[in-house]
């Protein structure tokens, strides 16, 4: 199919087939939409009422909504429209999915009733049969006691919630109620930004030190951003995307923006694109030092002053010689070789002439304000890759100063909205996020030297009852999904899965027995301002209709299994409901934090908003380091980490893998440099518009305004003859999917990218066809924080029927 | 007599498409067609240097663009009944009562604009929310765009209306006289050319 | 060609209905060069039948093309400014003269009246194909907004109605006293040009394709891509001429007639595919 053939008809032909939108809008009337004017006349109905509500999904942002109503009916979505709506000013606009909600709580795939996997079928089948809530609700008690009575409480363990981010409720019940039965076994670190969180700041600043927002940038700076596509995810009027594109025209900044991809940093906004091959960001970093030293840039006043283990003579104690961070660029390094900006070209595929020209750039800049995105340390050895963006800044003393940021993700803030307490967990064990199905395969397998458990030197026991509210992790969102599917698959591992959720994800289809949740828009939902914008606001939400069908919130779930595990009273403390949750806690932060309006006050408002101030200080461990250290072993910025020196000792690392206590380039698993003639192609993943994860990912308006596309150069698909709009498949040792092609200039050549978030679609055959990136990459994870190496994949893309 | 018009400031878009679908929610448009389509337009390539290093003079940006509620407009032109119209504020819109449904202002518009199908019923397009401009309310997609690039108003209020929009992929505003004023960004200002390429089309189609 | 199958109705319309009304040209040829006695002459207005079911044929599926027919009384709101209310004057003022001429004529009433209306619908049946042309001359469309559509309409009036026209003779068994006068040489000349010009104006038409493109449909791709139809229609015209000629020639009779008809469908409905795949606008259009 060319793209001159391409008719409206062609294209439902073309996307039917792949099944990512339907011809037919869900839940839409088509003969109803237009044909009446029904938006007028709805409108001028006198009984429309507005009830505010917000999106909020894990994207970061959890913007403002407001639901025209019109009885149970859902007319249509509006935003915050209070306070000036000037450029620069701030109103929580919600982006083309918060816009779009209507349709996905109205969409008829929506999980209505209680349902129990029928006998004799295998999980993953998706064959259900609905079940009363009397019946779910004893299953689910009965199955927590033997399982907690059969191999303890260790192996009952909670998922993430990252469909359901961000209001006070989360998935907190489950923790609560679990907590008052003896606990559960927890994870730490998510799949977001393990490596930066656990692999990274902890061992160079101690903890996320010296992070400042957007909205801090001085006139006509220098912004660097590795991969930082904050106006793809973060599209909320809010949001950092808003803030930089403020910045831009405000105080007209530069910003050169390093990505395999030309993110929406460098369309229309015009930042400089430096393309660079996926996971080689390190080995620029390194190019880039040698070429400050060359020129006289680096500034060791600063390095001396405020770090450690930059040059040999600040190396702490008990480090060997030739191991600081100077020695590696200059070849004196464990690997003697010189990182001369010629060496970082052969590696990034940045020209070298690019490199010198960048590393003047960043050695005059000031102030200079650098950030990274977190898809950069999602790659193999994305723990050093992170910790060498932090370097950059450090090495030309522009970190902790007004108009800077510490190299790290740019910074946030937030009112301190308390969440529903969950009370104390006996359990201590904790396992990093990424690793839950192995710790259903073989838990006691995973120790504190091979896999980072934490509270104990291994896990007791293996998962053998899983929770999964509101989230679409088991086959969706976590890596190398035919190996986990297949450990969900055995009944004898993981003896009971529940999944409570608002759809039939691929994910649900491998419980025992689903539940029906009500969307956080049909219920009590109080939230701040988006978790990752630096923002302050409180949203009053409530529920915009009475629940249909049957489905029920979490918190009165859980308090229906407190009835059956005997615990309500604790569990309820004597009978709160969600409702009096939200004023208790809202109360709390009144308590903390100065001139907030009452609860009611702000249901009547809807939402609550406040100017946040920007940071202009100089932080206080600049001012003086003596007295203010850092959180870190020395007490100072870490180039080389004493820490990681031990762990490299210490730790049991898989084949290959290595810890090395300066942020050196290692290419990892599959990482670049890594090709094969059978696998010629490096494949990422990126956070597309269309969805956030996977949530939305079923709503085909979206889907049909934001194509879910695997990105390839005109030179690597004319070689290969795939055209613009093609269907092909993409090959790794795990999987195969098949998708259609994007042609596009926007990603260097060599490289692939597939939007995270596509639902897993499985044929008879095995071939993906719903476009899961997470059915093409592997389990490895990252040396140091144990976090995803889920975006280094090596693949081969070819035509499908070709 | 007053006209209104739309002015796109290119140099806020982020190609979000948030005005798109808030236009599709509110006027409850099926699946498969939008009143408002962002446009991505691509050019350049790749070019591989002696070294073996591949460089690009590629850009990309976006274009928001719904109807453009022209001086002289194609549509009103072609259709046979009048149904297709200027108001007294300039906004072209469609009297159903009055359509036949021919698909002549489809063919006419070079803008993409006005979308006739059996299951419609009729030509419809974008109104500029008449409604809520009646009620003194910006348009939905105005109202949507988080980084403040459309704008709607009467043309004297409008940001400026110096230049009508006639960036590729659009024809000469010549024609039909678009009162689409556009800020350009600097991919449009410096790159844009022959060789572009619309790159969404299965999106906007 | 996806846009092409878009407009089948549209195709079809502009098929039948130019066949339809060139039929009426001939046949006042016919009348104005033969002389035919009054049981021929019914047998002729018997057979008129045929051209005016074309023409019904065509119009019902234009009406079936419009989304919402019912309103189509609303047509004539844009006389004279829009093309389409001007073609669809022009379209109901031929069916009016047609129906009272074909109607006088199946109830034998048509008397002196007779070449006088035969007449009019002729002049309105070249205005009708003219006007059908012009409908498409959209100054946005830069393919069609040449002389090319009316070009190739007026020729499948003259080419159809010629092997229409002289069919209608034949099967009323009076083709070979018409071929005897002047009537031949004229129905050739009708045949001939008509095949010429739209022959003419449907390959200029695609060769000037080529040189029109906007971003989204290249019309080069077009043009490649309605090759085989333009070949098909190219190929059809000129045998539908040929058969007619033949006919003329007095060889093949009926068989000839019938087949010119055939060809010149399937010609007309191939060369208007070919014209609504060629569609291309100046500025965005799928």
């Amino acid at each position: 199919m060319s793209k001159t053939d391409l008719s409206r008809r062609t294209f439902l032909k073309a996307t039917g087939a792949l099944g990512t939108a339907a011809a037919a809008g869900a839940g839409v009337s088509f003969a109803g939409s237009l044909a009446s004017g029904s938006a007028e006349l709805a409108h001028a109905d006198q009984e429309e009422r507005i009830v505010w509500s917000h999106c909020h999904v894990n994207c970061g942002g959890a913007c403002v909504l407001r639901f025209h109503m019109q009885g149970d009916e859902i007319k249509y979505v509006e935003t915050d429209n209070t306070g000036s709506a000037e450029f620069g000013d701030i109103q929580m606009r919600a982006c083309l999915r918060g816009r779009s909600i209507r349709r996905w709580i109205d969409h008829p795939d929506r999980l209505n009733y209680p349902l129990k996997r029928r006998e004799g079928t295998k999980r993953g089948e998706g064959v259900y049969d609905q079940i009363t809530w009397d019946e779910a609700l004893d299953t689910i008690a009965s199955e927590f006691t033997r399982i907690k009575e059969t191999y303890g409480n260790e192996s009952i363990f909670i998922q993430e919630c990252s469909g359901v981010e961000q209001n006070i409720m989360m998935n907190s019940p489950f923790f609560r109620l679990f907590n008052l039965l003896g606990g559960e076994v927890t994870r730490y670190g998510n799949y977001s930004n393990a490596a930066i969180n656990f692999g990274s700041n902890p061992f160079t600043y101690g903890d996320g030190w010296g992070r400042r927002s957007f909205k801090s940038l001085q006139k006509g700076q220098l912004v660097v951003l590795f991969g930082d596509s904050v106006m793809d995810m973060r599209m909320g009027g809010d949001g950092a995307g808003y803030d930089l594109n403020v910045a831009m025209e405000k105080q007209g900044v530069r910003v050169i923006m390093i990505d395999p991809r030309r993110n929406e940093v460098a369309t229309n906004k015009g930042a400089e694109w430096i393309p660079i091959r996926p996971g080689t960001d390190a080995a620029l970093v390194a190019g880039i030092a040698h070429e400050l030293e060359t020129l006289g840039l680096t500034d060791h006043d600063f390095l001396k002053k405020y770090c450690v283990g930059y040059s040999e003579d600040t190396l702490p104690e008990g480090a060997p010689k030739n191991s600081s961070y100077y020695a590696y660029i200059m070849g004196t390094g464990y690997d003697k070789v010189e990182k001369t900006p010629a060496w970082a070209a052969e590696i990034t595929g940045i020209p070298e002439a690019r490199i010198k020209q960048l590393a003047k750039e960043i050695g005059e800049a000031k102030p200079l304000f650098v950030a990274q995105g977190w898809g950069m340390q999602r790659h193999a050895n994305g723990d050093f890759a992170a910790r060498a963006v932090m370097l950059l800044p450090q090495l030309v003393g522009q970190v902790g100063k007004p108009g800077t940021n510490a190299g790290t993700h740019e910074g946030n803030t937030g009112f301190p909205l308390p969440t529903l307490p969950t009370g104390d967990n006996p359990i201590a064990e904790k396992f990093p996020n990424y690793l839950w199905p192995e710790a259903i395969k073989d838990g006691p397998s995973l120790t504190a030297k091979n896999a980072g458990i934490k509270g104990a030197d291994a896990l007791k026991t293996s998962i053998k009852m899983l929770v999964n509210y509101g989230n679409n992790m088991p086959a969706g969102q976590n890596g190398d999904i035919n190996f986990t599917t297949d450990i969900l698959r055995d009944e004898s591992l993981c003896e009971f899965i529940l999944c409570y959720d608002v759809f039939m994800t691929p994910s649900a289809k491998f419980a025992d027995i689903i539940l029906p949740d009500l969307t956080p828009q049909e219920t009590y939902s109080l939230s701040a301002a988006g978790e990752m914008n630096d923002s302050l606001g409180i949203w009053f939400g409530q529920p915009i209709r009475e629940p249909m069908y049957e489905r029920r919130e979490v918190y009165e779930v859980c308090g229906e299994l407190a009835k059956r595990l005997g615990v309500y009273d604790e569990y309820s403390e004597g009978g709160l409901t969600r409702e009096d949750w939200c004023r208790k806690l809202y109360d709390e932060l009144r308590e903390e934090v100065d001139g907030l309006p009452t609860y009611d006050e702000g249901v009547a408002m809807g939402m609550y908003k406040r100017t946040v101030e920007i940071d202009t200080s100089v932080d206080p461990f600049i001012q003086d380091p003596e007295n203010n250290p850092l959180e870190t072993e020395t007490g100072k910025i870490q180039v080389y980490s004493p820490e990681l020196a031990k762990l490299a000792d210490e730790w049991e690392l898989p084949e290959g893998d290595s810890i090395v206590p300066i942020p050196a380039y290692v290419p990892g698993f599959e990482g670049a440099g890594s090709q094969t003639d059978k696998r010629p192609l490096q494949l990422f993943s990126f956070h597309y518009r269309a969805h956030t994860h996977s949530t939305y990912a079923n709503n085909e308006v979206i889907q049909k305004s934001a194509s879910h596309q695997l990105w390839i150069n005109p030179a690597d698909a004319e070689s290969r003859g795939i055209a613009d709009g093609d269907t092909v498949s993409v090959v790794t040792d795990r999987g195969e999917v098949h998708i259609l092609a994007k042609v596009t200039n926007r990603i260097v050549p060599g490289a692939v990218a597939l939007p995270e978030g596509g639902w897993y679609d499985p044929t008879a055959d095995g071939v993906d066809k719903g476009g899961c990136i997470n059915t093409l990459v592997s389990r490895r994870i990252n040396p140091i924080s144990k976090g995803t190496g889920q975006q280094s994949s090596i693949c081969e893309v070819t035509k499908v029927g070709a | 007599m007053t006209q209104y018009g739309f002015f796109f400031d290119a140099t806020r878009c982020t190609g979000c498409k948030t005005c798109e679908l808030s236009c599709k929610d509110y006027k409850n448009l099926p699946v498969d067609f939008s009143f408002r389509h962002v446009y991505e337009v691509e050019g350049g390539g790749w070019q591989k240097d002696d070294a073996g290093f591949w460089t690009t003079d590629s850009y990309t940006y976006y274009l928001s663009m719904s109807c453009n509620h022209c001086d002289d407009p194609a549509c009103t032109k072609a259709c046979p009944t009048g149904a297709m119209h200027k108001d007294d504020n300039g906004i072209v819109s469609v009297d159903e009562t009055k359509c036949i449904g021919c698909g002549y202002c489809a063919m006419a518009c070079p803008y993409d604009a006005p979308t006739v199908s059996k299951e419609i019923g009729h030509s419809a397009k974008c109104n500029g929310c008449a409604e809520r401009i009646a009620e003194g309310m910006l348009p939905i997609c105005v109202e949507a765009c988080s980084g403040r690039a459309l704008f709607f108003g009467p043309l004297e209020e409008l940001p400026n209306t110096d230049e009508r929009a006639e960036v590729a992929p659009l024809p000469p505003a010549s024609l039909t006289g678009p009162n689409l004023y556009l800020k350009e960004c600097a991919a449009m200002q410096e790159k844009a050319d022959a060789a572009a390429k619309i790159s969404n089309i299965l999106e906007v189609m | 060609m996806a846009a092409a199958f878009h407009e089948l109705p549209l195709a079809l319309f502009t098929t039948l209905a130019s066949i339809g009304a060139g039929a009426f040209i001939t046949l006042t040829v016919a009348f104005f060069t033969t002389k035919f006695d009054d049981e021929v002459l019914a047998r002729i207005d018997k057979l008129a039948l045929v051209p005016a079911i074309f023409v019904i044929v065509g119009f019902i599926a234009a009406f079936f093309h419009l989304a919402n027919p019912m309103a189509a009384f609303g047509v004539f709101g844009g006389l004279g400014r829009s093309p389409m209310s001007n073609e669809l004057a022009v379209a109901v003022l031929f069916a009016v003269v047609m129906a009272v001429y074909v109607i006088m004529g199946l109830a034998g009433k048509l008397g002196g009246a007779r070449k006088g209306l035969v007449a009019a619908c002729a002049v309105l049946a070249i205005l009708f194909a003219v006007f059908m042309g012009l409908a498409y001359n959209l100054p946005t469309v830069p393919t069609w907004s040449t002389p090319y559509p009316v070009v190739q309409m007026l020729g499948y009036a003259l080419l159809g109605g010629a092997a229409l026209g002289a069919c209608v003779l034949a099967f009323a068994g009076v083709l070979d006293d018409a071929l005897q006068g002047s009537f031949k040489a004229v129905l050739i000349v009708l045949a001939v040009c008509g095949a010429v010009i739209s022959i003419a104006g449907l390959v200029l038409m695609h060769s000037g394709a080529a040189g029109v493109s906007n971003l989204i449909v290249n019309g080069t791709t077009l043009a490649a891509g309605a090759q085989g139809a333009l070949f098909a229609a190219v190929a059809c015209l000129v045998l539908s001429c040929a058969c007619t000629v033949a006919a003329a020639m007095g060889k093949g009779g009926k068989a000839a007639c019938a087949l010119a008809v055939v060809l010149a469908l399937a010609g007309v409905f191939a060369g208007r595919l070919v014209f609504y795949a060629l569609q291309i606008s100046v500025g965005i259009s799928f």
